[in-house]
C-alpha cells in the first residue's frame, strides 16, 4: 500500500485517500448530522448545565470535531481498501474484547479497556468494525452465500464478538450485532428459507433460555446475595432478569427493576405538546431520572421539549435513515450497500431501540442516542459511520478502474 | 498487502460481473424490504410517544404527586412568663423510645434489655413488640414508653446501643412547668393531646397553641427538598407567649405562707390573693394545697380546681366593709356616731346576734374594729334593704368580676330582694346569706384602697407573638367610681383601726400602715350554720398613704383554737404583704406616733362593758335625730321613756330573759341592778309604776322551768 503511494501511478482508481470527495460529497446528510449535533449539544447542555456546567458539552463538541476529521478522512478513503483490512480489525477486536473481559474480571463488569492516555470502549468499536468484517466476509464469499453452510459460517464469525461482549457484559451491544448480522446476511442474497429457518432456530433456542432463566425468578429475594451473583458464567445477571422480568409481568410495586422506565416515562409523559422548556424539565432538576445525560437523554429531551420536539427529532433520523438508505440502494456495488445498509442498522438499532427503552416499549439496556447521549467513543463511532456512509455514494460515479 | 489487492481485484471482478454499472434490482428490493421494516419499527415508536406526549396516563401525574415531598414546620407552644420575664411554662424535650416491630427479629433478647431499666413488665413489652396487631396488620412503628423523664440520659444511650439501635430515642416536646406547682391554678396545664386544660394555658390556648406550618417543594431522588422548587410555604403560626401580672417571687411568698399556715393550723385548704388596688392587675393568686401541672395526673381532679376564681365562700365579717361604706357614703352614720352594741345579744329578726367582743354602746369605729355584728346589722336596718342591695350590686357581688383568666368565673351567690327572707337582713350586712369569689372580694376592698373605683381584677397582661410584636394586650376598663374619695378615705381609715385596735393585729406590718378587715364564717353545714366547720378570712390593704397591695387571705376549715380571721389570716397577710411591699419598694409609710401612743386609739378595756357620760349620749342623739326618721324597726341609740307612746308604766318582767329586759329597759331608758342568772323571778318596783317615778329597776334572776311568757315577735316590734 505504502508502495503505492510512493509510486504515484497515474490511475485514479488506486487512490486510496482522495481529498477531491469532500467536494463531490453529498450535502443533505451532513446538514442533518449538524443539526442533530446542535440539537444534541443544546439538551446535554440542559441537562448536565446545573451539576457539571459545560463539562460535558464541551467535550462533546471536542469529539464531534474530531468525529468531523474521521469522518472526512474515512469519506476520503476508500472503502473497500478499509474493507480489506477487516480480517486484521476483526482479529484486533478480538484481542481488545477479550482483554477488556480478562481485565475486568477482577473488578467486575466494565466495559472500558486502559490504552495508557485513552480508554476505549472495545464493545462501541466492535459495531462498525462487525460492519467492515461481515461486508468483507459477503464480498469475499460472493454467490456461495446462497448455500447454507456460508451462512452458518457467518455466526460463526460473528458469534465470538457477541460472546465476548455478551460476557462483559453488554448486553446491548452484543444485541445489536445479531439483527446486523441478520440484515446483511439478507442483503447479500442468501435464501429467504435459510433466513426464516435461522430466525426460528433463535427463537427455539432463545426462547426456552430466557424462560429456563426467567420462570423461578424472584424480584423481591430474601437473599440479597442473589441479587448480586449470577449461577453461572453465561445465566443472566439479576438485573438483567428483574428488568425482562419486569417488562414482562409489570411488577407491581416494584421500584428497582422498572424505576427508571417509570420515570423516563413520566418524564415524557410529562412533556405533553409543546414541553416544559429549556432546563424546565423536573424530572431531571430533581434526578429522578437516573441517566439522564446517557441513556435516558432522550426522556430528558422529550420532557422538556414535548411531542414537537420529539416528532423534530424522529424526522431527523427518519431523513438520515432513509438518505442512507438511498445510498445504500442506489449503489451498484454490493459492498458499499452492505457498508451503507450496515451503518444504518448500527444507527437505527441505536436510536429506535433507545427511545423505545425510554417510552417504556422494551426493557432496560444500556443503550446510547446517536448524537444525543454523552459517550465520546460511541460519538466517535456515530461519527464514523456517518463517514462510512457518505463514502459509499463516491464510489457511484468513479466505478471506472 | 497481496491479500488486500487479490481481494480488490476479486471484488471489483464480482461486481462488474454481476451488477455491471446499474444496482441490481434483487439487491435494491432487499434495501426497500429493509427500509421498510426500519419504519416500521420508526412508526411504533411514534406511536407510543403520542400516546405518552398528548393522553399522558393519569398515573403519571400521580406520580408526580409524589416527587412533591412536606415539611410539617412544628413550632413549640408558646411560654407563660410572670410580669418580670420568669419563664413558668415553656416546651422542653423529652425523651421517648420507639421501635419498629418488623425490624426485630428476638424480642425476648430486647424484652431482656429494656425491662431492668424502664422498669416496665415484660409482657408489656413484649406484647409491645410483636408484629402484628390484632386484625394481623403489620406493626411498622410502636412508642415503647413515651416521655422518659426520669430516665438518665446514659441509659437511654445503653439501651440504643444494646440493641443495636433496634430500639431508637426520639426527643418530644412536652409541656414543663420549671416552678412545679407555683401558680399551678393560674398556669392550668396542657394534656397529652396538646390543648390547654384550665388556667391560662385553656384560656389563651388559641394564643398558646401554634398551628404548623406546612412547607412543600418537590423532592429530589435522594427525597431532599428543593429549596428552588418551593411550591408552598405557610410560616407556623400562633405560639404566642403569655405574660401574666403575676410576680412569681411574691406568689411563691403567699404559697410558702399559706402552705405553713394550713400545717399550723391544720387546716383543710387556704386561698390568697394580692393585686393592685389601682390597676386590677392580680399579682399573686394562690391555692393550696396545689399540685404539679408537671404530673397532673397525679392529682386529684379537684385539687386541679381554681379555686380561688370558681368557688364560692361566705365572707363573714369581711362583707361589713359594704354595710359600713353604704352607709358612710349616704351619711347615715359617720366614724363617731355612737351605736348601742346591746351588750353583745340582739335579736331583732328573730334570730340571736351575738358579738364576739360584747359591747354597750360604742362610736362606730371601735364596732367596726371589734367586728361587732349587732352594730353592723343595725346600720344595715338604717340604709335599708333596697339600698343594701343597690351597694352589694354595687360593690360588683353576684357578678364576674370580668378578668381575662376565665369566661367561666364564678359569679357568686347573691339572691335580689325578692328572694330575701324575714332574716336576710340579719345576715347580709355581716356577710351571711351571700356567697363570694376571692376576686370579687379583693376588687371591693380595692374600692377602698383605691379611694372609690371598681377596678377590673386580670392577671394576663399581654400575648407576645414570635417575632416580638405585642399581639394581645389586656385593656383595662375605665374604673367605675363607686364611692366617694371621703368615704373610701373614711373607710381606709376605720380599716386601719380594726387593724391596730381591732380583731387585726395580727396583720400589722413594721413601717407600713396597714388596712384591713378580719372576718370568720361559719361553714354552711347540713342544717344550717354549723359551729364545727369555719373560715378565716382577712381582708386588708397597705400602705394606708397610697395603697399599693390589696389582698385577701382564707384559710378554710382550721382545726386549732383560735379560729378566728385575724388570728388565722392575719400572719400570712402580714407576711407576704410586707414582702410584696418591700420588693414594689413602696415607700415606708409609718404609723404615725399619736396613733401609737394611745391618744387615738379607742383601747378595747376602756370602753367594754360601759356607757357613754349622759352629756355625750344626749348630744350623739340629737345628731342623730335626724336619721332616726327612716327608722322604724331599730334604734341606734336608747331614747327617752317618754318618747315611746302606748308603753303604760313598767312592763312585767317576769319570766324573761337578762337579753331581753335589758333590752326592754334599755328602751324605756331606765338603768338595772340586776341580781342572780336565768329568768327574772321578780321585779322591783312592781309591773304598771309609772316610768317617771322609776329611777332604778332591781331585778332577780333564777331558775324556773316555766317558758317566757314573751315570745320572739314579740321582740320584733317591726312586724306588727
Amino acid at each position: 500500500m505504502m508502495a503505492k503511494i510512493k509510486t504515484k501511478k497515474p490511475s485514479p482508481v488506486v487512490r486510496i485517500v482522495d481529498w477531491r470527495n469532500l467536494t463531490r460529497m453529498d450535502w443533505f446528510m451532513p446538514i442533518i448530522v449538524l443539526i442533530l449535533a446542535i440539537i444534541g449539544w443544546v439538551t446535554l447542555y440542559s441537562a448536565t448545565e446545573i451539576q457539571y456546567e459545560s463539562y460535558f458539552v464541551t467535550r462533546q463538541m471536542a469529539a464531534f470535531g474530531i468525529g468531523v476529521l474521521i469522518a472526512a478522512l474515512i469519506l476520503c478513503t476508500d472503502y473497500r481498501f478499509v474493507v480489506a483490512l477487516a480480517p486484521i480489525m476483526y482479529l484486533a477486536i478480538l484481542v481488545m474484547l477479550y482483554a477488556t473481559l480478562s481485565a475486568d474480571a477482577i473488578k467486575g463488569s466494565s466495559r472500558w479497556l486502559n490504552l495508557g492516555p485513552v480508554s476505549i470502549q472495545p464493545s462501541e468499536l466492535s459495531k462498525f468494525v462487525m460492519v467492515y468484517v461481515l461486508a468483507w466476509y459477503f464480498n469475499f464469499v460472493g454467490d456461495r452465500i446462497k448455500k447454507l453452510p456460508f451462512v452458518i459460517l457467518t455466526f460463526v464469525i460473528a458469534g465470538p464478538p457477541i460472546l465476548l461482549i455478551l460476557g462483559q457484559p453488554d448486553l446491548g451491544t452484543a444485541v445489536c450485532l445479531i439483527p446486523l448480522t441478520g440484515i446483511m446476511l439478507f442483503l447479500a442474497g442468501s435464501r429467504i428459507w435459510h433466513l426464516v429457518f435461522l430466525v426460528l432456530a433463535g427463537i427455539v433456542v432463545l426462547l426456552p433460555f430466557v424462560y429456563f432463566q426467567i420462570h423461578d425468578f424472584d424480584p423481591n429475594p430474601k437473599l440479597r446475595s442473589t441479587m448480586i451473583e449470577a449461577a453461572g458464567p453465561y445465566d443472566l445477571k439479576y438485573h438483567q432478569k428483574k428488568r425482562i422480568h419486569s417488562f414482562l409481568f409489570a411488577d407491581e410495586g416494584d421500584n428497582d427493576g422498572d424505576y427508571q422506565q417509570i420515570q423516563s416515562t413520566i418524564a415524557v409523559g410529562s412533556g405533553g405538546l409543546k414541553g416544559k422548556g429549556f432546563q424546565q424539565g423536573t424530572q431531571t432538576r430533581l434526578s429522578y431520572l437516573p441517566y439522564h445525560y446517557t441513556d435516558f437523554i432522550f426522556a430528558h429531551y422529550a420532557e422538556e421539549r414535548g411531542f414537537v420536539g420529539c416528532a423534530i427529532l424522529m424526522c431527523l433520523y427518519a431523513a438520515l435513515l432513509l438518505r442512507g438508505l438511498m445510498f445504500a440502494r442506489e449503489c451498484p456495488d454490493m459492498m458499499g450497500t452492505q457498508l451503507a445498509v450496515g451503518v444504518i442498522v448500527i444507527l437505527t438499532y441505536h436510536s429506535v431501540i433507545n427511545i423505545a427503552i425510554n417510552i417504556d416499549l422494551l426493557p432496560v439496556t444500556g443503550l446510547p442516542l446517536p448524537f444525543m447521549s454523552w459517550g465520546r467513543t460511541f460519538y466517535l463511532t456515530t461519527m464514523a459511520c456517518i463517514g462510512i456512509l457518505l463514502s459509499v455514494p463516491m464510489r457511484k460515479n468513479a466505478f471506472v478502474y | 498487502m497481496g491479500n488486500t489487492s487479490r481481494n480488490r481485484n476479486r471484488s471489483s471482478q464480482s461486481l462488474s460481473e454481476r451488477y455491471g454499472e446499474a444496482p441490481d434490482k434483487a439487491q435494491q428490493l432487499r434495501t426497500t424490504f429493509v427500509v421498510l421494516v426500519f419504519l416500521c419499527a420508526f412508526c411504533v415508536v411514534s406511536l407510543r410517544l403520542i400516546q405518552l406526549h398528548l393522553s399522558p396516563h393519569h398515573l403519571l401525574n400521580d406520580q408526580e404527586i409524589r416527587h412533591i415531598g412536606k415539611i410539617i414546620l412544628d413550632q413549640p407552644r408558646g411560654e407563660i412568663i410572670d410580669r418580670h420575664g420568669v419563664v413558668l411554662a415553656t416546651d422542653k424535650d423529652i425523651p421517648s423510645l420507639w421501635a419498629d416491630p418488623g425490624d426485630i427479629d428476638n424480642p425476648e433478647a430486647i424484652a431482656d434489655i429494656l425491662v431492668p431499666r424502664l422498669n416496665l413488665s415484660r409482657d408489656v413489652i413484649l406484647g409491645k413488640l410483636s408484629k402484628t396487631y390484632a386484625d394481623g396488620r403489620e406493626k411498622k412503628f410502636i412508642w415503647i414508653e413515651r416521655y422518659l423523664k426520669d430516665t438518665p440520659p446514659e441509659v437511654l444511650e445503653d439501651i440504643e446501643t444494646l440493641t443495636e439501635g433496634k430500639v431508637v430515642v426520639r426527643n418530644e416536646p412536652m409541656r414543663f412547668y420549671p416552678q412545679h406547682d407555683t401558680a399551678s391554678h393560674l398556669l392550668g396545664f396542657v394534656n397529652k393531646e396538646g390543648v390547654g386544660s384550665e388556667g391560662v394555658e385553656r384560656a389563651f390556648n388559641d394564643y398558646l397553641k401554634s398551628e404548623p406550618g406546612e412547607y412543600a417543594a418537590r423532592k429530589d431522588s435522594r427525597r431532599r427538598l428543593l429549596e428552588s422548587q418551593t411550591l408552598k410555604f405557610n410560616a407556623p403560626t400562633g405560639g404566642d407567649s403569655i405574660q401574666l401580672t403575676i410576680d412569681t417571687q411574691i406568689q411563691e411568698a403567699l404559697e410558702s405562707a399559706l402552705d405553713l399556715r394550713i400545717e399550723e393550723r391544720q387546716a383543710k385548704r387556704a386561698m390568697g390573693i394580692l393585686m393592685n388596688p389601682h390597676t386590677g392587675e392580680i399579682i399573686a393568686l394562690a391555692n393550696r394545697p396545689a399540685y404539679d401541672p408537671n404530673e397532673y395526673n397525679a392529682y386529684d381532679a379537684t385539687l386541679r380546681k381554681n379555686s380561688a376564681i370558681f368557688d364560692v365562700f361566705e365572707p363573714g365579717s369581711t362583707f361589713k366593709m359594704v354595710t359600713a361604706a353604704a352607709a358612710l357614703e349616704h351619711k347615715i352614720i359617720t366614724p363617731e356616731t355612737v351605736i348601742d352594741c346591746e351588750n353583745g345579744y340582739f335579736n331583732p329578726y328573730g334570730h340571736t346576734i351575738t358579738d364576739h367582743t360584747p359591747m354597750a354602746e360604742a362610736p362606730f369605729t371601735l364596732c367596726f374594729a371589734k367586728s361587732s355584728n349587732i352594730a353592723t346589722i343595725k346600720v344595715a336596718a338604717l340604709l335599708g334593704p333596697e339600698r343594701m342591695e343597690q351597694w352589694i350590686n354595687r360593690f360588683g357581688f353576684g357578678q364576674r368580676t370580668g378578668g381575662n383568666f376565665s369566661t367561666n368565673e364564678s359569679r357568686g351567690i347573691f339572691r335580689p330582694m325578692n328572694e330575701w327572707s324575714r332574716l336576710s337582713m340579719g345576715s347580709l350586712p355581716i356577710g351571711h346569706e351571700i356567697a363570694v369569689t376571692m376576686p370579687q372580694l379583693v376588687r371591693a376592698y380595692a374600692a377602698i384602697a383605691n379611694g372609690g373605683y371598681l377596678v377590673e381584677p386580670y392577671y394576663v397582661e399581654r400575648a407576645i407573638a414570635r417575632d416580638g410584636t405585642t399581639v394581645y394586650q389586656h385593656e383595662r376598663k375605665e374604673a367605675q367610681r363607686i364611692l366617694s374619695e371621703d368615704t373610701a378615705r373614711t373607710m381606709q381609715w376605720l380599716c386601719e383601726q380594726v387593724v391596730l385596735t381591732g380583731s387585726g393585729k395580727m396583720a400589722q406590718i413594721e413601717n407600713y400602715r396597714v388596712g384591713g378587715k378580719t372576718g370568720t364564717a361559719e361553714k354552711p353545714g347540713k342544717s344550717g350554720y354549723s359551729k364545727k366547720l369555719n373560715m378565716a378570712l382577712f381582708a386588708g390593704f397597705a400602705p394606708i398613704k397610697d395603697p399599693q397591695i390589696v389582698a385577701v387571705i382564707v384559710v378554710d376549715e382550721p382545726v386549732l383554737y383560735p379560729r378566728f380571721g385575724g388570728y388565722v389570716c392575719g400572719p400570712v397577710f402580714k407576711q407576704v404583704v410586707e414582702k410584696a411591699l418591700i420588693l414594689q419598694q413602696v415607700p415606708v409609710d409609718p404609723v404615725p406616733r399619736e396613733l401609737l401612743a394611745g391618744d387615738g386609739i379607742l383601747n378595747e378595756g376602756d370602753l367594754l362593758f360601759t356607757r357613754l357620760s349622759e352629756s355625750e349620749s344626749l348630744a350623739i342623739e340629737e345628731s342623730l335625730d335626724d336619721l332616726l326618721e327612716p327608722l322604724d324597726s331599730l334604734e341606734l341609740v336608747a331614747r327617752n321613756g317618754d318618747s315611746i307612746l302606748g308603753v303604760q308604766g313598767l312592763p312585767d318582767f317576769r319570766g324573761m330573759t337578762k337579753q331581753q329586759v335589758k333590752k326592754e329597759l334599755w328602751d324605756l331608758g331606765i338603768p338595772w341592778d340586776p341580781r342572780g342568772a336565768g329568768w327574772v323571778i321578780s321585779q322591783h318596783p312592781l309591773p304598771g309604776t309609772a316610768l317617771t317615778d322609776v329611777a332604778l329597776c332591781s331585778l332577780e334572776f333564777g331558775n324556773r322551768v316555766a317558758a317566757p311568757h314573751i315570745d320572739m315577735a314579740a321582740a320584733e316590734p317591726a312586724s306588727g
